[in-house]
């Protein structure tokens, strides 16, 4: 009954892998993220949240000796650090809650879905290319902004830059865990705000938790990444590990789930 | 792969779809024919977005099979989605690109190398008319033109089978009457198979066409049958009072049945009569008529039913959204 035979007329030879169509689609996430006013306007504002205002924090404390301040590079190492990693990780959230959501509510997603374009593909393509674009206006960016402005008011210049280059490390590691927690919560909400709030509690979660759980649970959680990368940028040890490795494992479930969740959404 | 080669372009056997407690599709059976151009018409609500969704495999049947080009569209989506082309009935693209980049963009999704994509995505634009506009953002298009255009990236795959959801629902008489035109020009090489509530399009265009309600394909057939098989009625016009006549040719046996129009003030009457042979109707009415001395004959024609007539005869009168 059934024949095999080659079709009539030539289609084009789309890729039918299961990653098909995500070199495009990542190629148009970073084109929708430089070609719009998003990139610029959060670099610019995550520059002054996050790098400008420690300087000048510390510039006003210490005050100008000779042109150059001579105390707080310590402190002011310490506040960019935690900047980056609390207050940028917030930034990352409103950032990337509707990389998801908002395409299926604008149609956009439908339209993709309905082209050989393989829908766990898409959930990766949209992830790397998310993780890209806030690493570089959320975390790289604004370091370098941080350390040039350092390196031009501080007596000492930079210090050290090994723990400049690990704390950096460590921010965008978190950075890259916090994204893939919001494209998971993605697959199981329509509207961005249960998204964002869910992803911002799991923040604080470690800080209602160690009233009743010890620290070794505690230290499970990614948000404590945070304390490695202080440690790195002090010059200390650079431990626990357990944030990192769970942090890693975390991330890879979320997007593993996002992508089951995704690729059996029903759409219309 | 396997592909069935004398297998319909789509085959749709009790699919069914169940959102919650709404049943959306209650065992819908089709049978599109390659090559052609299929309406697929229903009043809202009848679960045509919903079997149009699930070909282009955007949503999962809850029960039954559908294939298109002789693919599951399950197993093989994939596939499927390499040989058709979908216009969605409110067709939205990313408004930060522009007309051409959108085909660009729909072209390296479909594997098309670079000089191939300028090629095609250029005959298109002209085809839809939008070259004009091909390099401003989609953000500042108007409705029509995003029709056009996703007409266009629906095309842009060389697709063997086009599903458009109301493809010409958004634009004006000049832009539909072009959409038709592109549907007729790919009659033979592309089945196109589209719904829509405008049966004038339909009746125009369509080689075959399939009327659902409720979820289930309450007629498919091909467009002349349909209005060949549908009940043809003679109209007689006489001056006078017909009573007489009317008694005379509920007794025939051609006729199925007569009626009066109501009067509203003219001289002339008309008689509505449904007949099972119009031919014998044809010849013998006007005699009959010209029989009896107390009305003047004045005229005698055949009145084929429209498509429109046809649809709310079948769907009873489920047409609030109806156009002709």
């Amino acid at each position: 009954m059934e024949s095999s035979i080659a079709l009539e007329r030539p289609t084009p030879a789309a890729p039918s892998h299961f990653l098909a169509g995500a070199g495009n689609v990542f190629h148009k996430e970073l084109r929708e993220w430089f070609r719009t006013r998003k990139f610029l306007v959060t670099t610019a504002l995550t520059s002054l949240m996050l790098a400008a205002l420690p300087v000048i924090t510390f510039l006003h404390e210490g005050g100008l000796h000779d042109g150059r301040i001579n105390s707080g590079y310590m402190p002011s190492m310490e506040a960019w650090m935690g900047l980056t990693l609390t207050l940028g990780a917030y930034l990352i959230v409103a950032l990337t809650m509707g990389v998801i959501v908002k395409e299926e509510d604008a149609g956009t997603a439908q339209w993709l879905f309905t082209k050989p374009v393989s829908r766990t593909g898409y959930v990766l393509a949209k992830y790397a290319g998310n993780v890209v674009a806030v690493l570089l206006s959320a975390i790289i960016i604004p370091s370098v902004v941080f350390v040039a402005l350092t390196a031009a008011t501080q007596a000492s210049g930079i210090t050290a830059w090994t723990p400049v280059i690990e704390g950096v490390a460590f921010a965008s590691l978190h950075a890259a865990i916090v994204v893939a927690v919001v494209m998971g919560l993605s697959a199981f909400f329509r509207t961005t705000a249960p998204i964002a709030g869910i992803a911002i509690g799991l923040g604080f979660l470690p800080l209602f938790l160690q009233r009743f759980v010890t620290a070794k649970v505690i230290n499970l959680f990614p948000v404590n990444i945070g304390a490695i990368a202080g440690h790195a940028v002090r010059g200390e040890a650079l431990t626990p590990w357990q944030p990192v490795i769970c942090g890693i494992i975390i991330a890879v479930v979320a997007l593993t789930v996002a992508c089951y969740r995704i690729e059996r959404r029903q759409l219309q | 792969m396997t592909i069935q080669r004398d297998a319909a372009a789509i085959q749709t056997v009790g699919l069914a779809k169940e959102y919650g407690s709404v049943q959306a599709l209650r065992g819908l059976d089709l049978s599109v024919p390659r090559g052609s151009i299929f309406g697929f018409l229903g009043p809202n609500g009848s679960g045509k977005t919903t079997a149009l969704s699930i070909l282009a495999g955007l949503s999962h049947a809850t029960a039954g099979t559908a294939q298109v080009c002789g693919l599951d569209v399950e197993s093989q989506g994939m596939a499927v989605r390499q040989r058709i082309g979908f216009l969605r009935q409110d067709p939205r693209f990313y408004g930060w690109m522009t007309g051409r980049e959108t085909l660009e963009f729909t072209g390296r999704c479909f594997g098309m190398d670079n000089a191939q994509i300028a090629r095609r995505a250029q005959e298109l634009l002209e085809l839809v008319d939008l070259s004009g506009a091909a390099s401003r953002k989609i953000g500042g298009y108007s409705g029509g033109m995003r029709q056009r255009l996703g007409i266009a990236q629906a095309l842009m795959g060389n697709p063997e089978v086009l599903l458009l959801d109301e493809p010409c629902s958004a634009l004006d008489p000049a832009g539909r009457f072009e959409v038709i035109q592109i549907m007729q020009r790919l009659r033979g090489s592309t089945t196109v198979f589209y719904s829509t509530h405008i049966l004038q399009d339909v009746e125009r265009v369509a080689d075959e066409v399939a009327i659902i309600n409720a979820g289930a394909c309450l007629r498919q057939s091909r467009m002349d049958d349909l209005l060949a098989a549908s009940k043809t009625e003679l109209v007689v016009e006489v001056e006078g009072d017909p009573g007489a006549i009317v008694s005379d040719l509920r007794r025939q046996p051609y006729v199925t049945s007569a009626t009066i129009e109501p009067e509203i003030g003219q001289t002339v009457r008309r008689v509505h009569l449904e007949v099972r042979d119009l031919q014998a109707a044809r010849r013998s009415v006007p005699l009959l008529v010209v029989a009896h001395d107390d009305v003047i004959f004045v005229s005698c024609r055949a009145e084929q039913p429209d498509l429109e007539a046809v649809f709310l005869e079948l769907t009873g009168g489920a047409s609030g959204d109806i156009q002709n």
